[in-house]
This record gives C-alpha cells, sequence and structure tokens, in this order.
C-alpha cells in the first residue's frame, strides 16, 4: 500500500511539474504566481501522503484531519491562484 | 526540415489548441529541469531530515556543585520492597506519605500483594483474566531466571550477575576504539536492541552505596564491586506501541514486563559477549545506576517533563539497561545531544495532564529541586536526587497509583507527544521539531490526542484494548512489505 501511494505521489509530481513548466512557457506569470502554485500542490500532496499513510497504520481520524488540515489549505491557495492569476493568465495568451 | 523548424514544431494540433504554441525541445528541456530540481528539492530536504534526525551537541546533564552520587535506598521501588527500611530504617517515610495524602498507605504492606490483589472484572475492559494472564506472563521469564528484582534496584540478581570468573584469559584486539564501539553495537543490535550508546563512567549518576536488598545491607564500588568500571554502555529495547497505548490498563503491563524481560536479556547477553572477549562487564538493568541520566550523557535522548528519557523516533517507549565494562573507548564516547525535545517539553503537558495520581510536574521549566506538593515539607522529598536540572515528579505518588491500580502503569509515556507509530509522517514532524517556534510546539502538542494519537487519563482510551488484542491478526504471513517490529501491527 505504502509503496503505492507513493508512486502515485511521484506521478502527481511530476505531472504538476511538466503543467507548470507549459504554464509558464505560454503565459507570463507574476513572480509569486509559481510560488504560491507550488505551496499549494506540496501542501494538497502532503496531505495527501499523510492521509494515506495515517490510514495504513489504522488511525482513520489522523488520515482525515490531516486531509483537511494540510490539503484543505492547499487546495484553497491553488483553488484562489488559479481563479485570478491563472486562468487570467491564458486568458491574455489566447488574446 | 531546416533546425529552425524542428524547433518550432506545434506541440498540439494548432486547429484545436487557442493558445500559443510552444516548441516541443524546449518545452521538454525545461520539464527535464523542473523535474531535476523537484529532485534536488526532495534530497535536500531528506538531507536536512537526516541531519535534524542527528541531533546537535549538548552540554548533557546540569547539576550543581558537589553534588553527590544518590544513595540506592532513596530509591521508591528499593525501599518499597525492602521490609528493613520501610519497616525499620524509615519507617516515618510511610507516616508522612500516608498523613500528608490523607490515606491508608505503607510502601512495603501495600507492595506484598501487587498485581495479585485484585480479582479478574470480564466485564471490564483491560481488566480481565486475559489482561492479567498476559502481564503475569510478560514477567515470567525473568521470575523463572530468578532475576525479577533487578526491576526493584536489586544489584547481583543471575541474569545480571557480578561474576567475573568467566573473563576470558585472552585480551581481544578490536584494532581501535571505534570498531569496538562497532562491534558492541551490531551485536546489541543482533540482541533486540534498538539504540545502543557508549558513555564514560561518571560516578555522578551512580548509585552510592548501592543496596543488596535480598540481605539487606549496603555494597560499595570501591570495595564489592569487582573491577573498576571505565565506560556504561546504554542500551535502550523497543516497547510495543499499541500495547503501550492500553495504559492505565492491566494490558499494558505486558509492555512493561516484557521490556524487563528483553534488558535483561540483551544486557545480560552484551556482558558475556564482553567477557568472552576478555575484558570485565556487569549487566544491570534498573539498578546500579540512573539509566535515564546514562542513557542522556550517552547521546540517546534528551530527559522529558515526565523524567524519562525520550528518543527521537521513539519517544519514552523504550526501557534502559546498561552494561558496565572496563573497556576504555577513548575518542569512540558518544556524547550528549539535544533535538528540542526537552523545548518542546515546556510548551507541552500531555503527560502531566493524564497522570492518574498527578505525579508529574506542570513547571513550564525543568529546575534543580522539586516544586511539587508537599515539597517544603521536611524529609518528603527523599526519594528525589536533588541538584539535577529536571523537572522532578512525586514518584511516591506514581508508586501508589501502581498499588491502587495493582498494575503498573504507562499513561506518561503513552500519551507523550514524542510516542508516535513508526511511519514516515511522525519522524518527519520529529526533524522539523527544532526548528519549530514555541506556538507551534503547543500545536503539535494539541494536536496529537486530536489526531487520536495518546490521550490517555485515568480509565483505558476506549478502543485500545481491543485494537491490541486484533494486532497480531494476519501474523501468519506480511502484505505490507515492510516489518512494523515495536510499532503498530493493524496494516
Amino acid at each position: 500500500m505504502e509503496a503505492l501511494q507513493w508512486f502515485c505521489l511521484g506521478v502527481i509530481s511530476m505531472m504538476a511539474a511538466m503543467g507548470m513548466v507549459y504554464f509558464q512557457m505560454v503565459v507570463k506569470p507574476k513572480w509569486y504566481t509559481l510560488p504560491l502554485l507550488i505551496l499549494g500542490l506540496v501542501l494538497v500532496l502532503f496531505g495527501i501522503a499523510w492521509g494515506g499513510s495515517s490510514l495504513i497504520e489504522g488511525y482513520p481520524r489522523s488520515s482525515a484531519l490531516g486531509i483537511l488540515f494540510f490539503s484543505g489549505p492547499g487546495l484553497l491557495i491553488l483553488a484562489l491562484t488559479w481563479r485570478h492569476l491563472v486562468a487570467p493568465g491564458f486568458k491574455n495568451a489566447e488574446n | 526540415m531546416n533546425m529552425q523548424d524542428k524547433n518550432t514544431l506545434p506541440i498540439q494540433n494548432p486547429d484545436e489548441d487557442d493558445l500559443p504554441n510552444i516548441s516541443r525541445r524546449s518545452f521538454f528541456k525545461r520539464a527535464a529541469l523542473a523535474g531535476t530540481g523537484v529532485m534536488v528539492a526532495g534530497g535536500a530536504a531528506l538531507a536536512a531530515s537526516k541531519a535534524s534526525l542527528s541531533g546537535s551537541r549538548s552540554k548533557g546533564i546540569e547539576t550543581i556543585e558537589n553534588f553527590k552520587p544518590k544513595d540506592q535506598r532513596d530509591v521508591v521501588l528499593c525501599y518499597a520492597v525492602s521490609p528493613k527500611l520501610s519497616q525499620e530504617v524509615y519507617p516515618e517515610r510511610n507516616e508522612q506519605y500516608a498523613r500528608l495524602h490523607n490515606k491508608e498507605f505503607h510502601f512495603n504492606y501495600d507492595i506484598q500483594t501487587f498485581e495479585h490483589k485484585l480479582p479478574p472484572d470480564n466485564t471490564r475492559e483491560g481488566y480481565d483474566q486475559a489482561d492479567r494472564a498476559l502481564g503475569h506472563a510478560s514477567w515470567f521469564p525473568l521470575i523463572a531466571a530468578k532475576s525479577r528484582a533487578q526491576a526493584f534496584t536489586q544489584p547481583n540478581t543471575p541474569l545480571h550477575s557480578w561474576d567475573q570468573s568467566d573473563v576470558d584469559a585472552e585480551k581481544y584486539e578490536f584494532g581501535s576504539a571505534k570498531r569496538a564501539a562497532t562491534m558492541i553495537r551490531s551485536a546489541a543490535r543482533l540482541f533486540g536492541a534498538v539504540r545502543c550508546g557508549i558513555t564514560r563512567f561518571d560516578k555522578r549518576f551512580v548509585y552510592d552505596p548501592m543496596y543488596d536488598i535480598i540481605h539487606e545491607r549496603e555494597l560499595y564500588w570501591d570495595k564489592d564491586f569487582p573491577f573498576e568500571p571505565k565506560s556504561v554502555i546504554v542500551i535502550m529495547t523497543p516497547m510495543d506501541y499499541d500495547n503501550v497505548a492500553t495504559s492505565p490498563s492491566w494490558t499494558a503491563e505486558g509492555a512493561t514486563g516484557n521490556g524487563y524481560c528483553d534488558m535483561s536479556k540483551i544486557s545480560c547477553q552484551i556482558a558475556k559477549f564482553i567477557r568472552g572477549m576478555g575484558y570485565n562487564a556487569v549487566a544491570a538493568g534498573n539498578e546500579m545506576a540512573n539509566s535515564v541520566a546514562f542513557a542522556i550523557q550517552a547521546g540517546l535522548g534528551e530527559g522529558g517533563r515526565n523524567s524519562l528519557c525520550l528518543a527521537p523516533g521513539l519517544g519514552p517507549r523504550v526501557r534502559i539497561c546498561k552494561v558496565f565494562t572496563n573497556i576504555d573507548f577513548e575518542d569512540a564516547y558518544d556524547y550528549p545531544r539535544t533535538w528540542g525535545i526537552a523545548d518542546f517539553c515546556e510548551s507541552c503537558r500531555k503527560c502531566a495532564e493524564a497522570c492518574p495520581p498527578q505525579a508529574i510536574s506542570y513547571d513550564e521549566k525543568p529546575g534543580f529541586e522539586p516544586t511539587y506538593e508537599f515539597a517544603d515539607e521536611p524529609g518528603y522529598t527523599w526519594n528525589n536526587h536533588i541538584g539535577i536540572k529536571k523537572w522532578y515528579s512525586d514518584a511516591k505518588k506514581c508508586f501508589n497509583f501502581w498499588i491502587e491500580n495493582d498494575t503498573s502503569c504507562l499513561n506518561c509515556m503513552a500519551s507523550c507527544t514524542f510516542n508516535e507509530p513508526d511511519y514516515w509522517h511522525h519522524w518527519f514532524v520529529m526533524a522539523i521539531n527544532p526548528a519549530m517556534p514555541r506556538f507551534i510546539h503547543y500545536w503539535m502538542s494539541e494536536a496529537h490526542p486530536l489526531f487520536g494519537y495518546g490521550g490517555q487519563s485515568g480509565k483505558p482510551v476506549p478502543g485500545k484494548v481491543e485494537r491490541f488484542w486484533k494486532s497480531g491478526k494476519g501474523m501468519n504471513t506480511n502484505k505490507s512489505m515492510k516489518n512494523n517490529i515495536g510499532t503498530a501491527g493493524i496494516s
């Protein structure tokens, strides 16, 4: 289970890294856009990793709260960054 | 097609994508760079974590000037099991404790029925026949070896014999002190140790005089001990996470008794190993010296609020034993280290809150003398080794609860924020701990029970006893690709 969890997290990380490279090439983002995306992504992945490991060790409450406390703020940062910085950037790039 | 065209090939069909096209080559180049960056960042984080888990050098235990070794007769367990000490030499200690706490209590009379006083209650989780049988079974090897008394600080028991007649005539040439230390650590690992450190023999932390409870007489290092020790090998043995979590139930006695058996087994094996190489060695469990002090000096952990040695990755969930030897490890001695654990304890009071008799200090900072209730009563702090900078617990109250509970208690161990299962996220928290500010320490200590760990009180945490009794499920095989030895068993 743990091996599968780390493999999936690796795939997600690599896809996210490639997505960010693509984003940076087609959009001229503000200097703080990429750090915010990275921070959000790291928090989301950390929460998933925490949650998965807590489930494996048999502590579902730790799993749920880990996802809530770590992935939650990460998702919020990603959503706000996407809405206010990434999406407008793509829109401008289309024009 | 020339090179310029190749570099500007569209990454996708331009008809389906309104975004500007980027060159495939440039994209993969940058993606490779980003991937390398992620791996370097991961490697740096791992290296930083490893460096943090190594700890940094500390000054070790602080003591006042003219600090004297502790008289073993002042150790609560020694005093309680010795009829002479309890009834003849210091009878006033019983009277004072009973008077101040307004209860009928006698250290020696009450220990006579310890762990046999109350009948099992099969309707009560953690106090039924199986729980009682587990506790008794866990101690059985030591009882069979006539060596359980070492737990009550009796020196020179059969497993921890002072006899040196089997020291080999030929001294083994280690080659170097470092190789000697590594060989002994390797043997300790083989025999079941989870940590092993080596420190110099320090007279401050031994019991002097020692006390032979069976023969009711004092023993002196210079007169009675068979050789002049130069070094102390300090060994930690792991305790089962799930079993400890059942504290203060009778079930938790399983981890205690088993821990003592491991201590005796490993330390006597190491002592025999050393004697077989031509050097003197004597194994010890609770007897002869303060195990926590030597573990701290050997760099195995830090002294916590609960008066235990807290080791990174294990917390207080260990038992400590020692081997005294005349091997000189020269430049291979370990040194005291810090991982920010004692700093953390200043913000965390989980052990104190979980202690059923409230024997643990709530003071923010450690001090050089006890501050607990009745500490200013003349003679009441007889059991404390005053002059060490630490948090002072009232071990008399702790022992009193053992008697009332009819088994020992591991609440301060189980509730400790550093007592975690053996998974990466707990190690991660340990690694970042030294860099965390005080308010984060406080938050971490609050998050520990909130997340479902610890949370002990006067009664066993509901479900923990049953969780332990299920922890052996599926032990015929292991599908987890990990041997969770000494940690949570369910996977």
